[in-house]
C-alpha cells in the first residue's frame, strides 16, 4: 500500500509495466470456479482443481502485495497514487458494508416479517388459517415445520461473551499500537500489534469450538430452519473476516519489524487497523442482535 | 428504554468508526484524527459491553436461550 510521498517520489503516476499478477489472478479465478463447477457435477478431479486454483490465488495475493510493498518502499508512489489507495480502501469498505447489510437484512426480514406472518400477525392472519397449525411466532425458531428438530441456542453468556471481550481487548491493543506508531515507540508498536493478531486467532479458535458445541450438544446446525441458516452464515462470514484481518495484521507486523512506516506516513497500517475496528464493530452488532435482542 | 440506550450507543460507535474512515480516505488523510476517532470507537464499545452486562445483571434484558 501507499507509502510516504517524499521529495524524491516520482512526479508521474506510477504504473507498473509487465506485471504478471493480473493474468495469474485471472487463471487462478478461472481454475477455482472451474474446479467448483466440476465438483458440483461429480467429476472426481473437481476438488483438486479447485484447491489448485485457490493455491494459485494465494500465490497471486502474496506476489502482488509483495510487489506493491517493494514499490512503496522504493518511493515510486506520489501523492496521486496515495489518494488512489485511499479511494480503493473506501470502496472496499463500501462493498464490505453492503455484504453484511445483505446478511443482517435477511435476519431482520425473517424476524420482523416472515416469522410473525407465519404466526398470523397483521394482515397475514389468513396464512395461519390456511396452514391450520398452532405455530407461535417467537424468536428463536426453526419455523412451523420444526426443520432440523428441536434445538437450543448458544447462551450469550458463554463463549460469545468471552469472544466479545477478546475482540474488544484486541481493539484496545490495536489502538495502543496505533498511538505507539504515531509516537515513534517501535517496541510498544510491535508488542501490541502481535497481541492484537494473537487475540484474533484465539477468537477464531473459540468460534470453532462454539460450532462444535452447537452441532454436538445443542442440535443447532446450518440446516436448523431459519435460525440455523441465518446464525451460521452471519457468524461464519464474520469469523472469515477476523481470519483475514488477523493475517493482514501479521503482514503489517512483519513490515513493522523490518522498519517500515513512519510516525507521519503509515497508510497501510491505518487501513488494516481501521479494518480491524470494523470487524470488531460488526461482531458487536452480531453479538447484540443474534445472541441478545 | 434499555434497548433504545443500546441502539443509541451502537449508533455512536458507528458514527465514530465512520468519522475515522472519512479522515482516512479524504485527500491525503489525517492520521491524528483517524487515531482519535478510533480511540473513541473503542471506548464507546467497551462502555456498551459494560452496559449490556449491567442491564443483564439488573434483569433489564435477557439474552436468547437463558
Amino acid at each position: 500500500m501507499a507509502h510516504a510521498p517524499t521529495s524524491t517520489a516520482s512526479e508521474k503516476y506510477y504504473v507498473p509495466h509487465g506485471s504478471p499478477w493480473p493474468i495469474v489472478g485471472s487463471i487462478a479465478l478461472f481454475t477455482t470456479v472451474g474446479g467448483g463447477a466440476l465438483w458440483l457435477n461429480h467429476v472426481h478431479a473437481g476438488p483438486w482443481v479447485m484447491t489448485a486454483g485457490l493455491a494459485l490465488l494465494a500465490v497471486m495475493f502474496i506476489g502482488w502485495f509483495g510487489t506493491v510493498i517493494r514499490e512503496s518502499e522504493g518511493r515510486l508512489y506520489n501523492e496521486a497514487v496515495d489518494r488512489s489507495f485511499r479511494m480503493g480502501m473506501m470502496w472496499f469498505i463500501f462493498s464490505e458494508v453492503m455484504f453484511f447489510v445483505g446478511f443482517f437484512g435477511a435476519l431482520l426480514y425473517a424476524r420482523q416479517f416472515s416469522v410473525p406472518w407465519l404466526g398470523g400477525e397483521g394482515t397475514k392472519l389468513l396464512t395461519k388459517v390456511i396452514r391450520g397449525d398452532d405455530f407461535e411466532a417467537v424468536w428463536p425458531t426453526n419455523g412451523p415445520g420444526n426443520i432440523g428438530g428441536d434445538f437450543e441456542v448458544i447462551p450469550a453468556f458463554g463463549l460469545p461473551a468471552i469472544n466479545t471481550a477478546l475482540l474488544l481487548l484486541s481493539g484496545v491493543t490495536i489502538t495502543i499500537a496505533h498511538h505507539a506508531l504515531r509516537a515513534g515507540n517501535r517496541r510498544m508498536l510491535n508488542i501490541f500489534l502481535a497481541a492484537t493478531f494473537l487475540l484474533g486467532f484465539v477468537f477464531v479458535y473459540l468460534q470453532a469450538t462454539e460450532y462444535i458445541e452447537a452441532y454436538t450438544h445443542h442440535n443447532l446446525k446450518l440446516s436448523t430452519g431459519i435460525y440455523g441458516s441465518t446464525f451460521f452464515p452471519l457468524t461464519a462470514f464474520h469469523g472469515f473476516h477476523v481470519t483475514m484481518g488477523a493475517i493482514m495484521l501479521v503482514v503489517i507486523w512483519f513490515r513493522c519489524l523490518k522498519g517500515h512506516f513512519t510516525p507521519t506516513h503509515h497508510f497501510a497500517f491505518e487501513g488494516v487497523a481501521w479494518y480491524w475496528h470494523f470487524v470488531d464493530v460488526v461482531w458487536l452488532f452480531l453479538f447484540i442482535f443474534v445472541y441478545w435482542l | 428504554m434499555t434497548r433504545l440506550l443500546i441502539l443509541a450507543g451502537f449508533l455512536a460507535i458507528v458514527l465514530s468508526l465512520g468519522s475515522a474512515l472519512f479522515h482516512l480516505t479524504r485527500g491525503k488523510g489525517d492520521s491524528k484524527k483517524v487515531a482519535r476517532a478510533l480511540t473513541i470507537r473503542v471506548a464507546l464499545s467497551i462502555l456498551l459491553f459494560v452496559l449490556l452486562l449491567v442491564a443483564w445483571q439488573l434483569g433489564w434484558i435477557q439474552p436468547h436461550g437463558s
